[in-house]
């Protein structure tokens, strides 16, 4: 009995020494890495959305549980104290795992702004192509009034989009996304 | 053993990855790319130094029975330090590395040559045995990943190695081209080693020979 | 490497004597896709002819600087590298550039057969391994398919009814005769299934892997068919399209990689229909030949264990 109280406060010094060292990293590392992840995201914001200063992310107010559940953020883009535009965080399921999302609406012409793939898994080569500006430019400046559909081989109708060679499921996944933030936002700042 | 051997022993005669075959999960999935090799290398590295030079400093303080817990819990304090550090200060590649940091927590060659030797010698020893075992591992991860990366990407360190036109073969760089690699590799590795005994023995034999034929003759 | 003899798996006595060896059979195999070589310089000229004659090439090539460097004997005389350059060829489309037809058949030699220890030893059909490796490489390559005769690019009948192009789709007899996409050998199912009553008239094969095969993907896809208010061209279509009968003929019955039991290959053929049948209409590619052989390959040490016949008089342990 004694002998595993002795092991037992021997076992709790070490952890208390670790978590110690621990805190003290944390401590020291967490301002720079809280620093990086918020320029990190208004960088990209401004990558969807040119010119985006004033973001707030209002994903409470717009989004419950009846919402689409492929929207996972919304963030509202205010120009001059008015809400001009949208920046979605969207994760749709491509062909292997989440595909994580940005998609920029822009109020006054009602038209996608840009994307931008932030995080996913595809297949390296194939539906890692996403990821490319040739994938990116293929929503630049689309309306939003109609819903985006994914041709394999060349684009008619402005509401078509270019599949990535031999990566269907990919482009049809991000497609989706955009159309769910699509909708969303006809609904809520469609006026 | 020497000082040096101690170093040496983990670079080619006792390779983690190459000879004891340990570590294979994080080895097939980070060496898509030189630099995921080294970053993982450095990272692995520098837990190993840290958790090698702690126990063998502890190692008399340290109840035998529970050890093991002891171990552990020092390998993912320096692991967490060492995730926090990199994400604060090398965040790209943190971020290309993702889980396999706080895996290296359970990688079984730290805690490996935390049991096999930091629990039986002092710190020198101890701080070079992991340093040779870090250098030994990197050498390891950068060899395999080099073939997967010029061959799967077309690219060393991030650098185009061939025209356009040559598309590069997809498969070194998913998970089929790291078992192939590593296959390849350790079959390779056996090969020599074979020889190498081969040759040893022959000489041995013959000597043998020559050795019975002199005690014959001068009988 | 003493024991093993023991390693070795026989079926049970009987045993017949025959004269075949494994040249007379490989050069049976030979003669019975010569029909299948014939219709694929027909339809794809002498882009088939180029990619056939480069995957046979580098086979043999390869298999006699493999067997060089390993200091084995030198095995090229038993035409098995020529049946898996011409097999692996016939799975490759007519416009796949020859460099990486090259690299197919090095990589199906010397990884699929000679690493593994050479002919009898390997787990994989070579020509799949090589086939494997080249679609998980150059995926764009290997799925951009032509027309036959004209030469248009097109999809292949499978794929047009994964994208839902059902208008596009040629008929039965098309499929039947062979004018439509795909890889060299497999589009003209008549070629093939002449060349394989060849070898079960032969009694180089036999008939349960393919029937098992077959009739589990006929099953399987009339099942589902029937369900989506399809009719019966509905697994018809989808025995005829694709490398189905190449397949089940031709690979899935490969003498080293299926079970030797019978009730094995009933299990393998099964297996092989499953997946095949899975992959085709829930997985992300228009065909799953290639895989679902592949994956069959590695249980089939498994099924030989599991189905061996009692010996005879002796008692079952768990009787």
């Amino acid at each position: 009995m004694r002998n595993a109280l002795k092991l037992g406060l021997f076992l709790f010094i070490i952890a208390g020494i670790a978590g110690l060292a621990i805190s003290y990293v944390h401590n020291l590392t967490s301002p720079l890495i809280e620093q990086q992840m918020e320029e990190n995201k208004l960088n990209s914001f401004q990558e969807v959305y040119p010119g985006a200063k004033e973001v707030k992310d209002e994903s409470k107010q717009y989004l419950n549980a009846n919402s689409d559940p492929v929207l996972t953020e919304v963030n509202v883009v205010y120009q001059d104290h008015v809400p001009a535009g949208v920046i979605y965080i969207v994760e749709p399921s491509g062909y292997n795992g989440k595909i994580q999302l940005l998609v920029g609406f822009e109020r006054a012409e009602k038209k996608i702004t840009a994307i931008k793939v932030l995080r996913q898994s595809e297949t390296p080569g194939l539906g890692s192509k996403a990821t490319e500006g040739f994938f990116r430019d293929r929503f630049q400046e689309k309306s939003a009034e109609n819903p985006l559909e994914v041709v394999t081989k060349e684009t008619v109708g402005e509401h078509q989009v270019l599949a990535i060679t031999s990566a269907t499921i990919t482009s049809k996944a991000v497609t989706s996304g955009v159309n769910a933030a699509r909708q969303h936002f006809l609904d809520n700042f469609g006026e | 053993m020497g000082l040096g051997k101690e170093f040496s022993k983990g670079i080619l005669r006792e390779n983690p990855l190459f000879r004891l075959t340990l570590g294979m999960c994080p080895s097939l999935a980070i060496t898509t790319s030189v630099n995921n090799a080294l970053g993982m290398g450095v990272a692995f590295t520098s837990v190993l130094l840290a958790s090698n030079m702690a126990i063998s400093a502890l190692r008399k303080i340290i109840p035998e029975s529970i050890r093991i817990p002891c171990y552990i819990v020092i390998i993912a304090a320096f692991v967490t330090v060492t995730e926090m550090l990199m994400q604060a200060y090398m965040p790209e590649l943190f971020e290309s590395l993702g889980i396999f940091i706080p895996l290296i927590v359970v990688n079984c060659i730290i805690l490996g040559r935390a049991e096999a030797f930091a629990s039986k010698n002092t710190v020198l020893p101890s701080f070079l045995d992991g340093l040779g075992m870090g250098i030994g591992y990197t050498l390891a991860l950068v060899i395999v990943s080099t073939f997967r990366e010029v061959l799967g990407a077309g690219t060393f360190l991030g650098y185009p190695l061939f025209a356009d036109s040559v598309p590069s073969a997809l498969i070194m760089i998913l998970p089929p081209g790291g078992f192939i690699t590593l296959g390849c590799v350790l079959a390779f590795l056996n090969l020599m080693q074979n020889r190498k005994m081969a040759k040893r023995n022959r000489v041995t034999q013959l000597r043998m020979k020559q050795q019975a034929a002199q005690q014959i003759s001068s009988n | 490497m003493n024991n093993q003899d023991n390693l070795l798996i026989i079926s049970s006595s009987p045993h017949l004597h025959s004269r075949n060896s494994v040249t007379t059979a490989m050069r049976d195999v030979l003669i019975a896709l010569t029909p299948a070589l014939i219709a694929s310089l027909y339809f794809f000229r002498l882009a088939a002819a180029k990619v056939i004659l480069t995957c046979i090439f580098v086979a043999v090539l390869s298999e006699v600087i493999a067997q060089k460097i390993m200091k084995k004997e030198v095995t090229v005389d038993d035409y098995s590298a020529v049946v898996t350059g011409l097999l692996l060829a016939f799975c490759l489309p007519a416009t796949l550039p020859l460099w990486m037809a090259a690299v197919g058949a090095g990589t199906a030699i010397i990884i699929g057969k000679q690493l593994f220890g050479g002919l009898g030893n390997n787990i994989f059909n070579p020509a799949l391994v090589g086939r494997a490796v080249l679609l998980a490489s150059w995926p764009v390559a290997m799925t951009t398919w032509t027309t036959s005769l004209d030469g248009v690019t097109t999809a292949t009948p499978l794929g047009m009814l994964k994208g839902g192009m059902v208008e596009q789709l040629p008929s039965l007899w098309q499929l039947f005769t062979g004018n439509v996409g795909g890889s060299l050998g497999e589009t003209c199912a008549l070629a093939l299934i002449i060349g394989a009553l060849y070898l079960l008239y032969k009694g180089h094969i036999n008939w349960r892997i393919p029937f098992s095969y077959l009739g589990t993907v006929f099953v399987l896809t009339a099942l589902l068919g029937a369900f989506k208010g399809e009719g019966l061209w509905y697994p018809c279509y989808h025995l005829l399209a694709g490398g189905l009968l190449l397949g089940a003929f031709f690979m899935a019955t490969d003498w080293v990689t299926s079970p030797l039991t019978k009730k094995g290959k009933f299990i393998f053929g099964f297996g092989c229909g499953l997946l095949t049948v899975l992959i085709r209409l829930k997985g992300g590619y228009p065909e799953g030949v290639c895989y679902s052989i592949l994956l069959m390959n590695m249980v089939t040490p498994l099924l030989d264990r599991y189905t061996k016949a009692r010996v005879f008089g002796g008692v079952s342990k768990h009787a």
